[in-house]
């Protein structure tokens, strides 16, 4: 029996080692005007009514204001997007959506667009506890999507934490 | 004594799961793998947009995904490409996944 959570026990602190580092969330790369940093949260947004996700990405270079918030909406019918906006209690903040690309995604449509928002915005964002919303404007009609508590509390430390690490970076160079 | 036993009993699981499911990589870590590395890189100059792809196994039993570079550089509209790097990760060899990241614009 001891062999066994021997293996368990190693299995659980491997999990929780490799959870918490943050290299997992973003990337890297030395520009010329810059340095431009990609980060990929794992948790989404969802919207379990309409049976619709939205997964998304961070872009930022050091040297631009904005950060290229793209993301991933998929839905049970296809859809022409207008704008995105995030509403944190009584703040919100909206960008227009420039489609990338749609295509079908098993019995969904991917509707795959890209949006810009400030730097300071976003920094603003994930230093939140309360849980945001995310609405999705199309023609004539939106959708709202959230995310659990718990899942954006461990989300907003991570990229809170990223984000503190670009500043940082900033301030020197 | 009996920790050797324990950490043999583990060693041998592990060795014997790692076989399963694995992934691209210059490098093999068997019990766990956390790997980046260039892939390619072209003349084309600057990045500004960044795209990322995967595909993951399990156990080497399944094994889905879009590792390619075409639809890492689609995910960010990305149409001249500076440079490609890969992730490799796997733990124990129950869960291995493969990323790709085009860098360009």
């Amino acid at each position: 029996m001891r062999p066994f959570l021997f293996f368990f026990l190693f299995i659980i602190t491997t999990g929780v080692t490799n959870a918490q580092k943050l290299s997992k969330y973003y990337t890297s790369a030395m520009q010329e005007n810059g340095v431009l940093y990609f980060i990929e949260p794992k948790q989404e947004f969802k919207n379990n009514k309409e049976n619709s996700k939205l997964t998304y990405d961070l872009t930022y270079l050091t040297t631009k204001d904005t950060v290229l918030l793209n993301f991933t909406y998929l839905d049970n019918t296809i859809r022409i997007i207008d704008s995105i906006s995030i509403i944190q209690g009584d703040k919100h903040i909206s960008s227009i959506s420039k489609k990338i690309f749609i295509e079908t995604d098993k019995k969904f449509w991917k509707h795959r667009y890209s949006s810009g928002f400030l730097f300071t915005d976003i920094d603003l964002l994930f230093q939140q506890e309360k849980s945001p919303k995310v609405v999705i404007y199309f023609e004539n009609e939106h959708t709202q999507l959230g995310i659990k508590s718990s899942k954006w509390t461990k989300q907003s430390a991570i990229i809170s934490k990223i984000l503190m690490l670009i500043k940082a970076n900033k301030k020197s160079s | 004594m009996r920790i050797i036993k324990n950490f043999m009993f583990v060693a041998a699981i592990s060795l014997l799961l790692s076989s399963c499911a694995v992934s691209k990589s210059p490098l093999t870590g068997f019990l766990y793998m956390d790997v980046k590395a260039p892939l390619t890189a072209t003349g084309n100059s600057g990045s500004s947009k960044v795209g990322s792809a995967s595909a993951k196994s399990i156990l080497g039993i399944v094994a889905t995904g879009d590792a390619s570079i075409d639809a890492a550089a689609k995910s960010a509209g990305i149409t001249k490409i500076h440079h490609v790097d890969e992730q490799s990760t796997s733990i124990l060899g129950i869960i291995a996944t493969y990323k790709v990241y085009v860098y360009g614009e």
